[in-house]
C-alpha cells in the first residue's frame, strides 16, 4: 500500500511535470491533439444526428396518406407561390445589377451558400453553440455568418472535417452591428449577445448593417423588447433585443462562404496565415 | 495484449454514455445546463485499472469533452488525471458502494466546477464577468452533476464492471 | 527592583522615606504599563484603520474617469453643441505583457547574435519590443479596416480612408509617457476610430463602416478593445464658434462624483484619463456647470503597477447643459452673408456682426469672420490648423474683442449730446458746406458735396459730417466723451449674472479693455500732446482715438430704440428676463427730438446711406458710418451699419462691421447694410414662425 501511495507521489510530481510540458508546448500540437478528439467525434455525432433524420422518417412513414396528400397540397400551393417570387425576384436582380452597373456602385460582398444541419445544440450560460453537419470539407470557413432565411443564426467560430462549430446570436459574445427599424438617420447599433428568451413580443426590428463585411445587409437579427435605458455615462443606449428565430427548435441553417476570405478571417486562422502586405 | 489496450477499449464502451449526455443536453439546450459525466464515468474504472491506464482512460474522456467545447484545452482532461491518480492510489477510499458513490458524486461534481471555472475564466474576456451569475449557474450546474451521478452511477458502473469482467481485468 | 519588592513586605512601615520611594517606584511602573498599553491599545485599534489605509494605498489606486459635458442649446431648444461618442482602440498592456517578454527575448538573441553589436542596450531592446508588439496589433487592425475584400484587387477608384500617417504606427513618445505615467490605464492605439485624423473628417457613412468593419471582423477578446467615450460635437460646425468655443485635453477632471465617504481617497495613488476643459468661449466660462462630476474606479494594482483587479466604481455624471440667447436661423444668416462680403479682389474681409433683443438685451446672433470649426479641435489641436487660423485672425471674436473707430454711427450720439446741452435743437438748421475749417486744417464733408441746409434728421438721413463738426466744436470734447461714456461705449459688458456661481467674470471670456472714449486728460495720458480742436471735430464724426466694439455699438442702437441710456447685453436665455438694464436712464430728449433721432435713422434706410439694407413690409431705423483706419501702413475703411427694427416698435438691436482691407472701397452702407438686412431677414422668418 505505501508503495502504492509512493507511486501516487511521483504521478503528481510527473503530472506537474506534464502540464508544465504541456502549457509550453508549441500551440499547434495542443491544436492536432484537440482537433484529433474532435474529429473522432464527429462520425458519432453525425450518426446520431442522421439517425434522428431516421426517426423523423419513420414517423412521417407512420402519418395516414390523408395527411400526407393534405401536406402535399399545401407544399404544391407554397411552391407555386415561392416560384412566382422567384421570378420577380430574378428580375429585381438584373435591375440591381444594372443599376450598379450604371452608378459604378462597387458589388458587395459575394456569397456561396452552403446548406447544413443542424447536428447538436450545446449551450450554457457561457455560450450558446451548435454543431452543424458540414464542415472545411464543404468550403465552410471560421467566421461565415450562418442563417435561417433572412435570419441571422450565428456565425461559424471553428471548423472540423465534416462538422463546424456555430456560435449563436444569442452567445454572450457574438458581436455585429446593426440598425433599427424606422430609425433616421440610421444609426449603428452594436449587438452584443441577445436575449434568449423568445417568447416576449419584440417592437422595433433589428437588421444587419452590411458595413462590417461579414454579414450580408438587411438580415433580421432580432426585435428589440421596449424600453431603451441610457448607460451611466449616457453616452451610449441599450436595449434588450430578442432573437428572431426559435433557435432551440432550428433543424436546417444555410452557411453564407463568402468567396473571398474577409480580413478577419485572414486574423483568424494561423494555419494558412497570408502575410498582411501580400493581402494590402 | 488485452490488458495493454483494456483503457482503449473500456473508453469505446463508455463513450456511447458520453453521447448520450451530449445528446440530452442537446435537446434540452434552453435550459442552458450542461448534463455532465465526465466524471463520475472515471470512478469504477479507477478502481480496476492499473494507475498509468487510469490515467489514460481519464485523459482521454476529458479530451472528447473538451474538443468541442470553448474551454482552455487540456483543463478538464489534467484535472480528471488528477483525481484518477487519487483514486486509484487509494483504494481503500472506495470501500464499499456506499462510499463509491460518495467519491462519484465528488469526483464529478468537482471535475465539472473545474471545467466550469476554467471556461469562465477563459471567455471572460468577451463576456463580462459577474460574479452572482457565475455563483448561481454554477451552483445549478453542480446540483444537476451530482443529481446525475446519483442517477446514474450505478447503472453505469454496473456497465463498466460487466465490461472489464469481460476484458478480465482483475 | 527585584530586590525593593521582595525587602517591601519586611521594611518596617514606620520608615516613612521607604514607603514614599516605594510608592513613588510602583507609580513609575505603573504608568509605564499603562503607556506601554495604551500604545499598544492606541496602535491596534485607534490607528489601525491608518495602518491598513497606508497598507492598501501600497496595493490600491484610484482611477478617475472623465464626464460627459454638458449640452448648449440655442434659444428655441435646438442642439447646437452636442456630445458624440467617440471610439478609441485600446490595448491592455497587462495582458500583453506575455507577448512583450517573447519579443524582447528574440531580440536579445537577435541583438547577441550580431557582431556588429558591441553593447545590448537592454532597455532600449524593451522598449523596443513593446513599440514592436503594439505596431503589429496595430497593423492588424488597419489590415481588417483597409481590407477592401469586395474585390480581391483594390481598383483605383475603391473609397480609401483618410490615411493619417501618425495614427497609423504608434507614438514612441506617447507610449512612453504613457508607461510612466499611467501605465495602468489601457494604451490608446487609434484616438478615434470613426473619424481617424480628425483634420480630414470622413464621411458618417465611411465612420459608420470603420467602426462596424472592427466591431465584425477583428476576433473578439484579447488584447484589444473597443471603448467608447463622449467627445464634443458641434453639429453647426463652424457656426457661433467664437461664442461657443472649444475643449482643450486635460487631466485636470472636474471633482468626484462623492458617494466615496468610506473611502480615503486623499492618500490612494490617483491615475486620470484625460478629459476635457473649455478653452474658449462659453465652453470656457461656464466650464464649472457643463463640466459635471468625475466619476473613479478603485483597483487593486500588481507589483509591476498594472491595474489588477476592480474592487467599485461609480459612475460620472453629466455636466448640466445651458440655454444660449442665440437664435440660430439668425446667425446662420449673419455669418453666411458676413462670409459673401469680399474685397475687390475677391477675398472675405473679417468682420462681426452683433443682433439683441432690444428689450431684454439677449443676444440673438454674435458672428464673427474669419472663424474656425471647433470640431477640428476636438481630438487634438494640431500646430498646422492653430497656424492657419492664426494668420487669418481667426482666433479673434471681432464682435467683443476688436476695437474699432464707430465712424459716423456716433453722429447719433453727437446728435443727442447736442440737443440735451441746448447747442441746438431739433428744428435749427445749420448751413453746411463741402468742407468746414478747424484751424489751419480744411475738414472734409464726405464725397466732397456739399448738403446745404442740415438739420438732426437730415443730417442723420445723409451723414453730413460739416454739421457735426460745428455742433461738436461748440460743445467740446468734454460734453461729447460724457455723453459717449452715459451710454456705456466704454464700460465692460457681459458681465456674469451674480446668480450663477461661477468664477468666471464674464460670460465670453476676454472681452477687450482697451475701450476708449477720449478727452483732453487721455490725450495728455497717451502722451500725444494737447487737446485741439481738429480731435473735437474728429471725435464728433466717431473718428481719431475713440474705439469700441460691434457689440457696444449694438447696445447703443437698442438703448435708442428703448429710449434709454443703456443695454445690459447676455448670451444666456432666460425667458423669464425682466427687461430692466444695469444703469439705465431715460435718454432725455424731448419727444420731438427724441423723434428727430428716430426718423433720421428711419430715413438713412429709406433714403440715404443705408438704402442697400432696405426690406419689404419692413421699417427700419439705422446709421451707417465708414471710419477710416491704417492697415499695414495703408489706408482702410472699416464699414458700419447700426440700427433696431421695426423702427416704429422696436424689437432687436444690430451693429455690423467690416474690416475693409487695402483699399477704400468698403463703405458702410454698401458693405455692411447686407449683412444687416440678411439677419433682419433671418429675424422676420423666425418672427413669422411665432
Amino acid at each position: 500500500m505505501d508503495n502504492n501511495r509512493q507511486g501516487a507521489k511521483a504521478s503528481i510530481v510527473a503530472l506537474i511535470v506534464f502540464i508544465g510540458l504541456w502549457i509550453a508546448l508549441p500551440s499547434t500540437i495542443r491544436r492536432l491533439n484537440k482537433e484529433a478528439f474532435s474529429e473522432f467525434q464527429a462520425p458519432a455525432i453525425q450518426l446520431l444526428s442522421k439517425s434522428r433524420d431516421l426517426a423523423r422518417y419513420w414517423e412521417l412513414r407512420s402519418r395516414s396518406t390523408e395527411d400526407l396528400v393534405a401536406a402535399g397540397r399545401d407544399l404544391a400551393r407554397i411552391n407555386a407561390t415561392l416560384e412566382l417570387k422567384l421570378h420577380a425576384m430574378e428580375d429585381i436582380r438584373k435591375e440591381n445589377l444594372r443599376l450598379r452597373e450604371m452608378l459604378r456602385y462597387p458589388n458587395s460582398t459575394e456569397y456561396l451558400t452552403v446548406v447544413a444541419r443542424v447536428a447538436t445544440r450545446d449551450t450554457s450560460t457561457w455560450w450558446q453553440r451548435m454543431l452543424i453537419r458540414k464542415g472545411r470539407n464543404d468550403g465552410i470557413r471560421p467566421g461565415c455568418p450562418v442563417v435561417f432565411g433572412n435570419r441571422v443564426v450565428g456565425r461559424v467560430t471553428t471548423v472540423h472535417l465534416n462538422i463546424s462549430e456555430v456560435e449563436l446570436v444569442t452567445s454572450p459574445a457574438f458581436r455585429c452591428t446593426a440598425f433599427l427599424e424606422g430609425d433616421d438617420p440610421p444609426r449603428i447599433v452594436h449587438v452584443s449577445g441577445v436575449a434568449s428568451n423568445p417568447f416576449t413580443t419584440g417592437r422595433a426590428k433589428v437588421s444587419t448593417t452590411g458595413l462590417g463585411g461579414v454579414f450580408p445587409a438587411g438580415l433580421i437579427l432580432g426585435t428589440l423588447e421596449g424600453g431603451v435605458t441610457s448607460t451611466a455615462q449616457g453616452n451610449l443606449k441599450e436595449a434588450y433585443m430578442v432573437p428572431s428565430k426559435n433557435l432551440d427548435t432550428i433543424e436546417e441553417v444555410s452557411v453564407l462562404v463568402p468567396k473571398y476570405p474577409t480580413a478577419g478571417e485572414i486574423l483568424m486562422s494561423p494555419t494558412d496565415r497570408i502575410k498582411l502586405e501580400e493581402f494590402k | 495484449m488485452t490488458l495493454t489496450w483494456a483503457w482503449l477499449i473500456l473508453f469505446l464502451a463508455t463513450y456511447p454514455w458520453l453521447v448520450a449526455s451530449d445528446l440530452l443536453s442537446s435537446s434540452l439546450s434552453s435550459w442552458n445546463l450542461v448534463f455532465y459525466i465526465s466524471g463520475l464515468v472515471i470512478v469504477a474504472p479507477c478502481r480496476r485499472l492499473r494507475r498509468w491506464q487510469a490515467i489514460l482512460f481519464s485523459a482521454f474522456i476529458g479530451f472528447t469533452f473538451e474538443a468541442l467545447r470553448p474551454i482552455p484545452h487540456g483543463s478538464l482532461a489534467f484535472c480528471l488525471i488528477f483525481l484518477a491518480i487519487i483514486l486509484s492510489s487509494f483504494p481503500d477510499l472506495l470501500r464499499d458502494k456506499a462510499r463509491l458513490r460518495q467519491g462519484a458524486i465528488l469526483v464529478n461534481t468537482i471535475s465539472g466546477f473545474i471545467w466550469y471555472l476554467a471556461m469562465s475564466i477563459s471567455l471572460r474576456e468577451e463576456i463580462p464577468f459577474q460574479f452572482s451569475l457565475f455563483l448561481y449557474n454554477a451552483t445549478l450546474q453542480l446540483l444537476l452533476s451530482a443529481a446525475l451521478t446519483l442517477l446514474l452511477f450505478n447503472t453505469i458502473s454496473v456497465y463498466q464492471n460487466r465490461v472489464m469482467d469481460k476484458l478480465r481485468i482483475p | 527592583m527585584k530586590n525593593l519588592f521582595n525587602e517591601s513586605p519586611h521594611s518596617t512601615p514606620s520608615d516613612p522615606l521607604s514607603r514614599v520611594r516605594i510608592n513613588f517606584l510602583f507609580i513609575f511602573f505603573i504608568a509605564g504599563f499603562i503607556y506601554i498599553t495604551a500604545g499598544l491599545a492606541y496602535r491596534q485599534l485607534v490607528q489601525a484603520n491608518e495602518i491598513m489605509v497606508q497598507s492598501d494605498n501600497q496595493i490600491k489606486r484610484v482611477v478617475i474617469r472623465p464626464p460627459a459635458r454638458g449640452k448648449i442649446y440655442d434659444r428655441h431648444g435646438y442642439t447646437i453643441v452636442d456630445n458624440r461618442v467617440r471610439w478609441s482602440v485600446k490595448a491592455d498592456l497587462l495582458s500583453l505583457q506575455p507577448e512583450f517578454r517573447q519579443e524582447y527575448l528574440s531580440l536579445i538573441r537577435k541583438a547577441k547574435s550580431d557582431p556588429t553589436v558591441l553593447k545590448i542596450n537592454y532597455d532600449a531592446l524593451s522598449e523596443q519590443a513593446r513599440l514592436n508588439v503594439l505596431n503589429g496589433w496595430l497593423d492588424k487592425i488597419w489590415f481588417v479596416i483597409d481590407a477592401n475584400t469586395d474585390k480581391p484587387k483594390r481598383s483605383k477608384n475603391a473609397s480609401k480612408l483618410p490615411l493619417n500617417k501618425e495614427e497609423r504606427t504608434v507614438n514612441l513618445l506617447a507610449l512612453r509617457k504613457h508607461l510612466t505615467e499611467s501605465r495602468a490605464l489601457k494604451f490608446t492605439l487609434i484616438t478615434d476610430l470613426a473619424f481617424p485624423g480628425s483634420e480630414n473628417a470622413s464621411d458618417p457613412d465611411e465612420a459608420n463602416r470603420t467602426v462596424a468593419r472592427f466591431i465584425e471582423q477583428f476576433p473578439q477578446g484579447g488584447p484589444i478593445s473597443l471603448e467608447s467615450d463622449m467627445v464634443r460635437s458641434y453639429p453647426y460646425s463652424t457656426m457661433a464658434a467664437h461664442v461657443l468655443g472649444y475643449v482643450r485635453d486635460s487631466t485636470d477632471l472636474p471633482p468626484n462624483v462623492d458617494d466615496f465617504t468610506d473611502l480615503n481617497f486623499d492618500n490612494l495613488q490617483k491615475l486620470r484619463y484625460t478629459g476635457k476643459r473649455g478653452a474658449a468661449g462659453i465652453e470656457q466660462t461656464f466650464d464649472p456647470i457643463l463640466s459635471g462630476a468625475s466619476g473613479w474606479e478603485l483597483w487593486t494594482k500588481t507589483s509591476s503597477g498594472y491595474n489588477k483587479e476592480l474592487l467599485r466604481s461609480s459612475e460620472p455624471r453629466q455636466g448640466s447643459s445651458i440655454n444660449l440667447s442665440l437664435d440660430i436661423n439668425i446667425q446662420l444668416a449673419a455669418e453666411e452673408a458676413l462670409r459673401t462680403i469680399k474685397d475687390s479682389t475677391g477675398n472675405p474681409l473679417p468682420g462681426a456682426a452683433v443682433m439683441l433683443d432690444v428689450n431684454t438685451g439677449e443676444i440673438l446672433a454674435m458672428a464673427s469672420q474669419p472663424t474656425f470649426d471647433p470640431n477640428q479641435l476636438v481630438n487634438r489641436i494640431s500646430n498646422k490648423y492653430y497656424d492657419e487660423i492664426e494668420n487669418q485672425g481667426g482666433w479673434l471674436n471681432r464682435a467683443t474683442q476688436g476695437q474699432y473707430a464707430p465712424g459716423s454711427t456716433f453722429k447719433i450720439i453727437t446728435a443727442i449730446a447736442a440737443m440735451r446741452n441746448q447747442v441746438i435743437d431739433w428744428d435749427d438748421i445749420l448751413e453746411c458746406g463741402t468742407s468746414f475749417r478747424v484751424g489751419n486744417r480744411d475738414f472734409p464733408e464726405h464725397g466732397g458735396e456739399a448738403f446745404g441746409s442740415v438739420d438732426v434728421e437730415k443730417m442723420l438721413t445723409i451723414s453730413c459730417n460739416v454739421w457735426n463738426y460745428r455742433v461738436g466744436l461748440k460743445l467740446g470734447p468734454d460734453l461729447l466723451a460724457k455723453e459717449a461714456r452715459r451710454f456705456g461705449l466704454d464700460a465692460p459688458l457681459l458681465r456674469m449674472p451674480p446668480s450663477l456661481s461661477n468664477p468666471s467674470t464674464t460670460e465670453l471670456p476676454y472681452p477687450t479693455n482697451r475701450l476708449v472714449v477720449p478727452d483732453p486728460a487721455y490725450k495728455q495720458r497717451i502722451g500725444a500732446g494737447p487737446w485741439n480742436s481738429g480731435d473735437t471735430a474728429n471725435m464728433s464724426i466717431g473718428q481719431g482715438y475713440t474705439l469700441t466694439t460691434p457689440l457696444h455699438m449694438a447696445c447703443l442702437a437698442a438703448s435708442v430704440a428703448r429710449n434709454e441710456t443703456r443695454t445690459t447685453p447676455t448670451i444666456i436665455h432666460d425667458p423669464n428676463r425682466d427687461g430692466r438694464h444695469e444703469g439705465a436712464t431715460s435718454i432725455g430728449l424731448n419727444k420731438d427730438q427724441l423723434e428727430a433721432i428716430r426718423s433720421g435713422m428711419k430715413r438713412c434706410v429709406e433714403e440715404g446711406t443705408a438704402r442697400s439694407m432696405q426690406i419689404e413690409g419692413l421699417t427700419i431705423a439705422a446709421k451707417t458710418g465708414t471710419s477710416e483706419y491704417f492697415k499695414n501702413g495703408e489706408k482702410a475703411h472699416l464699414a458700419w451699419v447700426i440700427g433696431y427694427a421695426p423702427a416704429d416698435n422696436p424689437a432687436v438691436a444690430f451693429a455690423v462691421l467690416i474690416e475693409g482691407q487695402l483699399d477704400t472701397s468698403t463703405w458702410g452702407g454698401k458693405t455692411a447694410g447686407p449683412v444687416a438686412k440678411a439677419m433682419l431677414e433671418g429675424w422676420l422668418q423666425e418672427n413669422d414662425k411665432d
